[in-house]
């Protein structure tokens, strides 16, 4: 397929995004298999408190004495679930959204972009927080949702624009004179060319829902219980981590495998973007 | 042009509207929803009448809770309109008016000087990178650039908390201005807020200057492509008049629309800034009453935070004709305000804007 | 289509040549895989004519354009020949010596002329930012206003509101007239006119035609019009060269290269066949088959043999040489070229 191979040659020749899209497949794995293979330990040895790299703990250990590697890995999942299935949400909303807006015009369209409008204005984090806040949930699915609330405007727009341009092109119209029923043109002749946009909006959103996410462990506003980057930094900080010398490891270990996945995202959608935008590809 | 104003402003009020009707229901009809948890709470604490509970919810909230839901709702807007919010359930001495009040002038400082920094910073990189493709100055920035993006505001807030008041004692790591200094026209206030808002605003800016510097770019290499960038020169202009007067001012334009995403964005951050270097802003007392489950603050920071940022958005609207005309003067062809279809840049700066 | 009845500016073809290309090259790209958009090409321009340079789209006829000026867009440059103008070589002009050139010795009026001038800009900041560039032709603004008023009575268009507007408040006709306008504001030798016709809807098409017409008798101007449509070159032309995939295949005078019967390169031929004939009864219009091959990886031989209905096997082999006869028209065909004597190079 045309689309893998201009990947591979691009990932190839743009090593930054190689290394990029690489983290992220390790992470990805890590996610899924990480919980099978990690556990931590429930020793608790308050005397063994923010030790030091060793052997038996490769970054050191949080203020109970557990390993802050295993915390690391097993932590992974929580935040990749959410994440995914907040993009997901996203992108699905978007695309709806945009087609119809884009395809039907009209009234329908007029109302949807007002309601856009709105979602684009209202500052996004102010309004998570005060429906985490409400909601008060510990469902990652629950959460999900409420991060993909203030996250769909952007692509909904972007579709839109797509549609609008491709419905008076010739070949949905000549599609159209077909007799080919809305279904079919949305399905057969839209989706394939906003792909672009969804895709690099769904790999955003993954990087958006992870930032807010972590955003309202930090900040205590989503509950905290299990283990996941945001409650190991959380719990750090509130363990006073900036004035105690030794616990630099356990606060800096999850802030690093936040950056490293963030970073790598941007520079792997720097690579599909390329993919996809044909002006770039020239080069 | 007048139309162009009105209209503007009547989205804006009706954005005001919409959020403001969304919060009370949010408040009234949720599950588990603050006016009846707080009923249920006092209720819990015992040592009071349903009267005196009662009257205490009508005084936080400016609400009858028996009246028929209608009726509150027009009291709420009524309220609203009077300019009042309800008293703070932690403290019901005071006004969550009189709170926001406080607060307001040092989020709007913080943003407003971090947006003004990270702008002038990120537009300057973003031109140079645009202008000298393939130097080793685009390449370092480039990278450095799209990094910078990539990390939360959070983290840094950290970390130079972590540096700069944990290890090396170097800033102050709360409050806006030194308990010692009285607030006024004078030095010591002057330079002890400036003080104290340094981390802030740091935070702020290291974080998002990456995204101007790469809209920037984006936004003056079309420009660059542009007929009439090549028309200027082969009319023989010089490189200073075609490169302020051609690409300088078409290249900004997509930037001012930015400007007001970017307004939104820095405020709802300043949520994390705010609560990490415990600077008494909106975002602080958000989070804190959020904390503290003292809903009818938080939605007055919520309903104050949203009006701020469409006040905004409006002010961007009023300057945007000002600098371009097909705005001011519109013509029977439809002109794209800013063109060029979205790239990973513009798209990046909306996806950020929109968490 | 209307034939020209007579060629208004005779040629002096005893003078020096106004403007020469000799042997010009540019190549896009690193020596290695450079894309020659122009190969080799040499042609003259004499003062007062209008020369029509007609070619298929992607054939290197703008880039020879704006090579006159040295504005081929990056990675583009001339890496062979010169263009002699007013006794100096242009392809080898200093940056400041091209930017006192442009505009007052040679102007261009661009192929997106709707996109020639800066939407933020009124049309009478961006007349006067040329004043201000070439002090020399107007020492009073006034001046140069004026003469701008003046040939914006010349287009047909209202000078005062012309000065006022911004780009978006005029139609795609109104542009191309005012891109004219500010073309010929320093009294240039020479303008290049790339395209102005293509993007217009019939009525404007006429009514631009009418404008260059009347301009070139009024002010004797000399043009470089670069363009692909035949019909219009016809109309305006003095003297034609065509180029195909980077080459010149034929330059001759209009009469030499319409006259039914004439010597002509087989791409010609079948360039006029092509042109939709409203006095014909029915379709006539031949379309050529194929298309115009990458100039990444030009065929060996003649470029335009995998297409020609003459070729013969020598034409997929040897390059054929441009020949011209005493009067000057020159033809790039193995076929052609041989039934005649006396040609030369």
């Amino acid at each position: 397929m045309r689309f893998w191979s201009d990947l591979r040659r691009i990932l190839w020749n743009d090593k930054p995004a190689l290394v990029g899209g690489i983290i992220v497949l390790i992470y990805v794995l890590m996610a899924i298999f990480g919980p099978m293979l990690v556990h931590i330990s429930s020793v608790q040895n308050a005397s063994d408190a923010y030790a030091g790299p060793s052997p038996q703990h490769l970054l050191g250990t949080d203020a109970l004495g557990q390993d802050v590697l295993a915390q690391i890995i097993v932590g992974c999942r929580p935040i990749m679930i959410v994440g995914v299935v907040s993009a997901v949400i996203t992108v699905v909303v978007g695309v709806v959204i945009g087609l119809v807006s884009g395809y039907v015009g009209g009234f329908t369209d007029s109302a949807l972009m007002r309601v856009t409008d709105v979602f684009l204005t209202v500052p996004g984090l102010p309004l998570i927080i005060m429906i985490a806040a409400i909601v008060h949930t510990t469902n990652p699915l629950v959460l999900a949702l409420i991060l993909s609330v203030t996250a769909w405007p952007g692509l909904a727009r972007a579709i839109r624009s797509q549609a609008l341009s491709l419905r008076s092109s010739d070949f949905i119209e000549a599609a159209r004179l077909q007799g080919l029923g809305l279904g079919n043109i949305v399905g057969r002749q839209l989706l394939p060319n906003v792909g672009p946009y969804v895709a690099i909006h769904f790999l955003l959103g993954i990087t958006g829902a992870i930032y807010a996410q972590v955003g309202l462990f930090l900040l205590g506003i989503a509950p905290i219980s299990g283990t996941n980057w945001g409650i190991m930094i959380n719990l750090a900080m509130s363990q006073g981590a900036l004035y105690t010398p030794g616990s630099a490891l356990y606060l800096f270990s999850p802030m690093a495998a936040i950056v490293i996945l963030q970073v790598a995202f941007v520079f792997f959608s720097r690579a599909l973007d390329s993919v996809f935008n044909p002006r770039l590809r020239v080069q | 042009m007048v139309q162009y104003i009105l209209k503007r402003l009547g989205i804006s009020l009706a954005i005001i509207y919409i959020v403001l009707t969304v919060s009370f229901f949010m408040v009234r009809l949720m599950p588990g929803n603050p006016m009846a948890a707080l009923e249920a709470q006092l209720r819990v604490q015992g040592g009071m009448t349903e009267q005196e509970i009662e009257q205490r919810v009508q005084t936080v909230y400016g609400l009858m809770p028996k009246a028929p839901l209608g009726t509150q709702y027009l009291d709420y807007l009524g309220n609203i309109l009077h300019g009042n919010l309800g008293r703070p359930i932690t403290n019901p001495s005071t006004t969550v008016v009189a709170v926001i009040g406080s607060a307001l002038p040092w989020t709007i400082l913080v943003v407003a000087v971090s947006l003004l920094i990270s702008f002038v910073i990120g537009v300057y990189i973003g031109n140079r990178m645009a202008v000298h493709p393939g130097s080793t100055f685009a390449k370092v920035w480039t990278f450095i650039v799209s990094v910078m993006g990539a990390v939360p505001s959070y983290l840094v807030a950290i970390v130079l908390l972590y540096f700069l008041t944990g290890i090396w004692r170097v800033f102050p790591s709360n409050g806006a201005y030194d308990v010692g200094v009285t607030p006024g026209f004078n030095w010591p206030f002057i330079s002890s807020v400036a003080y104290h808002a340094v981390l802030p605003i740091a935070a702020s800016v290291i974080t998002s200057f990456g995204g101007w510097a790469l809209a920037m770019k984006g936004s003056a290499v079309s420009v660059l492509g542009s007929e009439y960038v090549r028309a200027a020169e082969a009319r023989g202009l010089s490189d200073r008049v075609i490169s302020r007067s051609y690409i300088g001012r078409n290249s900004m334009l997509p930037m001012i629309t930015q400007l007001a995403l970017a307004v939104g964005f820095m405020f709802g951050g300043s949520v994390f800034v705010e609560t990490y270097f415990q600077y008494p802003g909106i975002g602080y007392y958000m989070v804190q009453s959020v904390n503290s489950r003292d809903y009818s603050l938080m939605m007055g920071c919520f309903v104050l935070i949203t009006t701020a940022v469409v006040v905004a958005n409006f002010l961007v609207d009023l300057l945007y004709p000002a600098v371009d005309p097909r705005i001011a003067w519109p013509s029977s062809r439809k002109v794209a305000a800013t063109g060029g279809e979205p790239t990973t840049e513009t798209v990046a700066l909306v996806a950020q804007g929109g968490v | 289509m209307t034939m020209p009845l007579t060629v208004n500016a005779p040629v002096d073809s005893n003078a020096a040549p106004f403007l020469a290309v000799e042997h010009l090259t540019v190549a896009f790209g690193d020596t290695a895989t450079a894309v020659k958009a122009v190969d080799d090409v040499s042609l003259t321009i004499s003062r007062g004519e209008i020369l029509a340079l007609v070619g298929e789209s992607g054939c290197g006829k703008s880039t020879l354009g704006y090579s006159l000026l040295g504005i081929v867009p990056p990675p583009g440059k001339a890496t062979e020949g010169s263009i002699r103008f007013k006794g100096r070589d242009v392809v080898r002009l200093s940056k400041h010596e091209f930017d006192t050139m442009r505009g007052r010795d040679i102007s261009m009026v661009f192929q997106g002329a709707m996109n020639a001038f800066n939407p933020v800009l009124t049309i009478g900041a961006q007349v006067e930012h040329i004043l201000d560039a070439h002090p020399e032709v107007y020492p009073q603004r006034a001046e140069g206003r004026a003469y701008f008023n003046h040939l914006l009575h010349l287009v047909q268009l209202q000078p005062d509101r012309i000065w006022r507007s911004f780009e978006s408040q005029l139609s795609g006709g109104m542009k191309q007239r005012v891109a004219i306008a500010v073309a010929l504001l320093l009294k240039p030798e020479l303008v290049i006119l790339d395209e102005p016709t293509t993007a217009l809807d019939v009525l404007n098409q006429r009514l631009v035609i009418d404008v260059l017409k009347d301009l070139h008798a009024e002010l004797g101007t000399t043009v470089l019009f670069v363009t692909h449509d035949l019909a219009v070159v016809a109309e305006l032309a003095t003297r034609v060269a065509v180029m195909y995939a980077g080459k010149l295949v034929e330059t001759g005078t209009v009469d030499e290269i319409f006259t039914r019967g004439g010597r002509r390169h087989p791409y010609v031929a079948a360039l006029i066949d092509a042109i939709p004939s409203v006095l014909k009864s029915g379709l006539t219009v031949r379309p050529i088959g194929g298309s115009v091959p990458s100039l990444a990886d030009p065929p060996p031989g003649c470029r335009f043999a995998p297409r020609c209905r003459l070729a013969e096997p020598e034409c997929h082999v040897t390059e054929p040489p441009l020949l011209g006869d005493r009067h000057g028209h020159r033809v790039a065909c193995h076929v052609i070229n041989r039934s005649l004597e006396g040609l030369s190079q």
